[in-house]
């Protein structure tokens, strides 16, 4: 019984991006008169793409890369992204509250955070249809 | 969640891998299983049962008894 129908990613796809963003970033920086710094972050993007196609006897970096993925590693995928979404939008609040403390606006996080929501209820909604 | 799958797999001199192969899931996950860090999915828990012969009910037992 075939347990997950999703069609696997190829191995080279995430590494690959991850470091291919390194490019962008260059030439944004670049653009931007601060070459050095376009540099420094395009690499540190490089070298986790390099460090994610190399790492092959780490699980972790296995299932970065989407190998072997099964419905077990994509729960923890699910999970994983929740963390990250988490600490995104705490780090966000921090920084909306940060900036109303030092008499800014703060639009940009307020901004962000609205987008989060959204994007979360909307989410919510959706699936909430679909299943 | 208990299980009999390290038992079921051991009587057919099955390794992790090629139960995982059969299964179409990782090693990892199946060791998971077994060791009872993870439950699986009602698909891959019948296929497990279905692999073995037998049923769910025999294979997984949810309020902690064999």
């Amino acid at each position: 019984m075939q347990t997950d129908a999703r069609k696997p990613a190829p191995e080279w796809l995430v590494p690959f991006l991850v470091a291919a963003l390194g490019v962008p970033t260059l030439a944004a920086f670049w653009i931007g008169g601060r070459p050095e710094l376009g540099a420094l972050y395009g690499g540190v993007s490089l070298l986790f793409g390099v460090t994610l196609a190399i790492g092959s006897r780490s699980d972790t970096l296995r299932m970065l890369r989407g190998v072997d993925d099964d419905e077990r590693t994509l729960l923890l995928e699910y999970k994983a992204s929740t963390a990250m979404g988490f600490v995104l939008v705490t780090a966000l609040a921090g920084l909306f509250l940060a900036a109303g403390i030092r008499g800014e606006n703060g639009l940009v996080y307020g901004a962000l955070l609205v987008l989060a929501e959204v994007t979360h209820v909307t989410a919510l909604a959706v699936l909430n249809r679909k299943s | 969640m208990l299980n009999t799958i390290r038992e079921l797999r051991a009587a057919r001199g099955l390794s992790q891998a090629e139960l995982a192969k059969a299964m179409k899931v990782s090693r990892q996950t199946i060791n998971a299983i077994e060791t009872e860090r993870y439950t699986p999915s009602l698909p891959l828990a019948l296929a497990l049962a279905r692999y073995f012969e037998t049923t769910v009910e025999e294979v997984f037992h949810a309020d902690g008894r064999p």
